[in-house]
């Protein structure tokens, strides 16, 4: 197999891995806890903490 | 070619942080948008963001680990990077624009390369983002995110509206706010005289990216066959890279500087003639 079709596999195979993660995410609940992370202030992310 | 990366660019910029009337009010927006993850360096506690920073939602998880491994941010934090690569840092980041846009002022400018000097970033993914989120969430019991608290002068943006509007958090910006506030104001004056310095040296989400540059989906492609070695590309490349050699490296942002350079047309973006 040459170099671009290896290539264009292993992206290929990534990309099915990071839907399959974010899927599992989406199903645990994992969406809800950055929204909420999201929402409380961080006082470290912006000095504070 | 780069007045649409620069208008995409803007355009990012605004769609990542919609809520400016929020700058002065010293205040979060909060809603379901903050479940989302966007691709660049956008801190989530910047009063006009409308995501969430991957890189901060990572460094909450990994502080969090009892939970669980947050799937969802690891898993966007990979579709990102498999499809885009470092194409996020060119095209998409806000903190990237404003350093470009600090690079146009006439100033003397610094075009050494700073090879050994990329390697920072690296360190600062694995120490800052990694190691001390986790080890120092083990022994306190609870998150610390350490390169948004200690280094990241996208947050420190954010952070000067709200101490700037909110009294309540004025008084509590001591010596760590003014550690961050002097890497801020350090970073943006290098801009001034060296290409995207926060980029190129510290960004540990550019070096998550640039670690998938060889296979991200949008790749720079150089056809051996009609290359002159003529150097154009690599005058033109503002990451100091030669492209001929270097094609797709971990520093490449996708700018696209040196295809519209190349006199040859040797280079060019996959999945274009």
């Amino acid at each position: 197999m040459d170099k671009k079709k290896t290539l264009n596999l292993l992206t290929l195979i990534l990309l099915i891995i990071s839907i399959i993660l974010i899927s599992v995410g989406t199903f645990t609940g994992k969406v809800k806890e950055t929204e909420r992370k999201g929402n409380a202030l961080c006082l470290e992310c912006i000095g504070l903490g | 070619m780069d007045k649409r990366r620069k208008i995409t660019q803007f355009i990012t910029t605004l769609v990542y942080n919609p809520f400016l009337t929020n700058l002065f009010k010293g205040k979060l927006h909060t809603g379901r948008s903050k479940g989302v993850c966007v691709p660049g360096l956008n801190c989530y506690s910047c009063p006009a963001a409308a995501g969430s920073c991957p890189l901060g939602s990572l460094q909450q998880n990994l502080g969090n680990l009892k939970k669980g491994v947050n799937t969802y941010v690891v898993g966007s934090l990979l579709l990102f990077a498999a499809l885009f690569g470092r194409f996020v840092c060119g095209w998409l980041c806000p903190f990237g624009l404003l350093q470009e846009l600090l690079y146009k002022i006439p100033f003397p400018k610094c075009v050494k390369r700073f090879k050994y000097l990329g390697w920072l970033k690296y360190v600062m993914l694995v120490v800052f983002v990694i190691a001390l989120p986790i080890v120092i969430s083990i022994e306190k019991g609870m998150g610390y995110p350490a390169f948004c608290k200690y280094i990241c002068p996208q947050g420190t943006i954010g952070g000067l509206f709200l101490v700037g509007f909110n009294e309540t958090l004025r008084s509590q910006a001591h010596l760590t706010f003014i550690l961050k506030f002097v890497i801020l104001i350090g970073i943006l004056l290098c801009s001034a005289s060296i290409f995207r310095p926060f980029c190129r040296f510290i960004c540990p989400l550019g070096a998550i990216y640039g670690l998938f540059n060889k296979i991200a989906l949008i790749r720079i492609k150089h056809d051996k066959t009609t290359c002159t070695n003529c150097g154009a590309c690599s005058r033109a490349c503002p990451m100091r890279l030669n492209p001929v050699t270097e094609c797709n490296h971990a520093d490449c942002i996708r700018c696209g500087k040196c295809i519209s350079k190349c006199p040859e047309r040797s280079l060019s973006f996959t999945g274009k003639k």
